[in-house]
């Protein structure tokens, strides 16, 4: 190599070795100064461009939202236009059924920050931060249960670990409150990987298949009563004095879209019964489903009698009984106890 | 030495170089939202790798460092961990343009496929072990699937770049 080439090559060498060491540095960081580090690159150098990126997460959220806002809005014309008393009682009722509605304060939503896979390192990004009373170790959730803990803060962005993550764990019990134990991923492979253990039940405390486990409120990270997952077995494990079982849960990676990061300031009671409302409603709908078929078979087999007036008469019920008013309402079964006195430290996890 | 027109004159159309990468970051930034998670399409990288053919192997080492903490800051791995890989696929880039390749569209696509497949592969032996359920399905389909679509933007960047050629000039204004 000629001394010009090699004067040329070497400060390629020194700006590649140099960009590699750096890099090689933050590598090596510990986690809270990495962590530091890039906080700090997303709130001056790329900011601009992570805010770029939430207005077109938000612009994609929508897009795909149409189609359901438009089928929405179709069913809802329909209603208005067939039923208009019944089409309004359907909203409030939906709105009653929101967990915004339920839970009124100390919550904040956030969009998943786009381009991240559940799936990838079951982590999810979230598109509000500290700016929006985010901090590490709020709980994450959406309408149908629990979807993890944030677990790092920043200014315009959160990182939150799922429920399928390996750090995860919750205090949980059943729904009956008669038994508890701790929460974690249930780390295999394949498809089972995406299922949940329940370990340290009591052993004299047997759960039956389809039994519905919620947080406990033990601990400090976790509220009481929210959903977690269903009960589908349970594991054989060398333990002797207690029961592990396996839970499928309540928030599937598809089903994660938007979520509700619940902050300090909630009522605890009113977090306590929001899933249960849904819970209990959604069975009272599927009672009230499952009479109106029964009345809609009846008429059929009735025959000629339906001509002379009973078809109409109902109908007229089953559309009472598909928009129950306040008046037809079933008070909620108690699926999730009251709280308990506090249970002893040693339950009590630190995540 | 460094600049955009650097490395014996390859490359002397900075202006277009510029806009095509600018480009290229605000689409990652803009267009990659739009698109399903489970097939990145790398317009980071490719827009690291356009600069690569046309700097000098220093500044490909560099613009890697830059766009590998870019996606790092708004990724899930360690800072650091994809600056480390595009440094490498940038500055290995940049040394096999002088003796392979030119500013050919096809072989840029091809490479934009390579590199962004075994950066996936690479990126994913780097995650810590349990913290992923990316499967030999998600590496073996989903990952060449969008490394193709990262070699289409690959050559469309690169025909974009030499579209615009002067009258009478060889294509890529070289």
């Amino acid at each position: 190599m000629s001394r010009s080439t090699r004067r040329a090559v070497r400060p390629d060498l020194v700006l590649a070795g140099g960009s590699a060491v750096l890099a090689l540095l933050l590598v090596m960081l510990p986690d809270p100064a990495r962590a530091t580090v890039a906080a700090t690159l997303r709130d001056t150098v790329f900011s601009p461009l992570l805010a770029l990126e939430a207005r077109a997460a938000r612009t994609a959220a929508a897009l795909r939202g149409r189609d359901a806002v438009l089928a929405a809005r179709g069913g809802q014309v329909s209603a208005e236009v067939a039923l208009a008393e019944v089409g309004a009682e359907n909203r409030t009722l939906r709105a009653l059924l929101g967990l915004a509605g339920r839970l009124r304060q100390g919550f904040v939503v956030a969009d998943l920050v786009p381009g991240r896979s559940f799936e990838a390192d079951f982590t999810v990004g979230l598109t509000a931060g500290a700016d929006a009373g985010i901090a590490p170790f709020q709980p994450v959730v959406t309408a149908r249960g629990l979807v993890g803990m944030v677990e790092r803060a920043d200014p315009s962005r959160s990182e939150v670990i799922t429920w399928a993550h390996p750090d995860f764990a919750a205090s949980a019990m059943s729904a009956d409150g008669t038994a508890f134990g701790i929460v974690k991923p249930h780390l295999a492979a394949g498809a089972r990987r995406w299922l949940l253990e329940m370990r340290g039940v009591r052993y004299r405390s047997r759960l039956d298949t389809g039994v519905v486990v919620v947080t406990s409120g033990l601990g400090s990270t976790f509220p009481r009563g929210i959903v977690i997952g269903t009960v589908i077995g349970e594991l054989a494990t060398p333990e002797q004095w207690s029961r592990t079982y396996l839970v499928a849960p309540a928030v599937l990676p598809d089903g994660v879209g938007p979520v509700v990061v619940l902050t300090p300031g909630g009522d605890s009671a009113r977090i306590a019964t929001a899933w249960r409302r849904a819970t209990v409603d959604s069975a009272t709908r599927g009672v009230l489903a499952a009479s109106d078929s029964l009345a809609a078979d009846s008429v059929a087999r009735q025959g000629p009698v339906a001509d002379t007036g009973a078809t109409e008469r109902v109908v007229a019920d089953s559309v009472a009984l598909t928009g129950p008013s306040p008046r037809r309402a079933v008070p909620p079964a108690p699926v999730v106890p009251p709280a308990r006195p506090p249970a002893p430290p040693a339950r009590a996890i630190v995540p | 030495m460094t600049g955009l027109s650097g490395g014996g004159g390859r490359g002397p159309r900075p202006v277009v170089t510029a806009l095509v990468v600018a480009a290229l970051v605000v689409g990652h930034y803009t267009v990659r939202p739009f698109l399903p998670p489970r097939v990145p399409v790398g317009f980071l990288l490719v827009g690291v790798l356009f600069l690569a053919v046309r700097v000098r192997p220093g500044a490909a080492a560099v613009a890697g460092l830059i766009a590998g903490l870019a996606a790092d800051t708004s990724g899930a791995l360690p800072l650091g961990t994809t600056s480390l890989v595009w440094i490498t696929l940038a500055f290995l880039a940049a040394r096999m343009r002088a003796v392979l390749f030119g500013e050919q569209a096809m072989v840029a696509g091809a490479v934009a496929f390579g590199a962004s497949w075994i950066g996936d592969l690479v990126l994913a032996l780097a995650r810590p072990s349990g913290t992923s359920a990316l499967s030999a399905m998600s590496l073996l389909l989903w990952s060449p699937i969008g490394a193709l679509l990262t070699a289409g933007l690959a050559v469309g960047a690169h025909l974009l770049a030499r579209a615009p050629s002067r009258p009478g000039g060889r294509p890529g204004g070289r």
